[in-house]
């Protein structure tokens, strides 16, 4: 026997629904982690930078 | 020339072509007519939601068929795949959002997204484009560490299984896929459906190329007519003898009443 077919007002009614599907926690948690290496990874590279030395004037020594 | 026919005088006009032996039961919808369904924002929303309740539904259960073309199918799915994005995208820099959206990525959302209020002001689609899309992706991927993982994420979240969900919805709906290649439905289509004759009637009234590949496989079949809230689909229909009927929305059919097109 063929399916029973929805009407337009369910069909729109899924759709919304699947718009609002909850979040997966464990996707998050890997996104977060991402982010997370990311900006550990950024602040390791930072403080690698050598700090610039200020060039000294030779008038200084007058 | 092809007729436009508003929504509120289908009843009658069907009724003609059901004593029409010569077409096929069945019509295309148009993209615009999935979307409108679909989305509860667009203006003429509840206008088409009355339509296919009160019109199309019945007759639908009675055998009447509804069809989508490889381009409304894909363009239909094309919107889903933007709106999920849009509005994932937007929630998920919300305060209170399990997501931490890194800061140069969630400032190139904000900022989009104050595209989109301008757009809706003006009567567009609060969606982001494709443009939109690959400059946030860009912030999520450009000089991280991760490359782009975090984005890989994201859209695994987002649209994993919903195309395929999309698709059984339409299918849940009645909606099939016509295309000349099924054999069983060869008997859909009077002729080849032909590149040149989309150029022909592209040409015709400058018409969009997608939406003359519509027109066009529209045309090469036996469906009396077609489906849409497309005003430039209704223009080329009035404006090309060789062209078949459109049925609209009452709101996008009163605007031809300017034009003075040529029996």
């Amino acid at each position: 026997m063929a399916e029973k077919k929805i009407s337009p007002r369910e069909f729109h009614e899924r759709m919304k629904a699947a718009r609002k599907r909850p979040h997966k926690p464990e996707l998050i948690e890997k996104f977060n982690k991402i982010v997370e290496l990311d900006d550990k990874y950024e602040r390791e590279q930072q403080e690698k930078k050598p700090t610039k030395k200020i060039a000294h004037p030779p008038e200084a020594d007058l | 020339m092809g007729q436009v026919i508003p929504f509120t005088e289908f009843k009658s006009y069907f009724a003609s072509t059901r004593s029409d032996g010569s077409v096929a039961q069945g019509t295309i919808l148009d993209t615009n007519i999935l979307i409108s369904l679909t989305y509860e924002v667009k203006s003429n929303h509840e206008e088409v939601m009355a339509f296919l309740m009160g019109c199309l539904a019945p007759v639908r259960d009675q055998g009447f068929r509804l069809f989508t073309t490889v381009n409304t199918r894909s363009e239909f799915l094309d919107f889903n795949r933007r709106l999920l994005m849009t509005e994932n995208l937007r929630d998920a820099i919300d305060e209170g959002s399990p997501w931490k959206i890194p800061a140069k990525a969630k400032a190139h959302i904000q900022y989009q997204s104050g595209q989109l209020k301008r757009r809706e002001q003006q009567g567009g689609d609060p969606v982001f484009t494709d443009t939109q899309i690959k400059t946030i992706k860009s912030t999520f991927s450009a000089g991280r560490f991760s490359g782009n993982s975090s984005w890989l994420a994201l859209c695994e979240d987002f649209l994993a299984g919903q195309l395929d969900f999309v698709e059984k919805s339409l299918a849940n709906l009645g909606v099939e896929y016509i295309s000349q290649h099924e054999s069983h439905q060869k008997d859909f289509f009077h002729r080849k459906i032909d590149w040149p004759d989309a150029k022909r009637i592209a040409e015709a009234t400058c018409l969009g190329l997608a939406d003359a590949m519509i027109i066009n496989a529209f045309q090469s079949s036996r469906l009396p007519f077609i489906v849409s809230s497309d005003f430039d689909i209704g223009y080329a229909v009035l404006a090309t003898k060789e062209l078949k009927d459109v049925v609209m929305p009452d709101s996008v059919a009163r605007k031809y009443r300017e034009y003075h097109f040529e029996e």
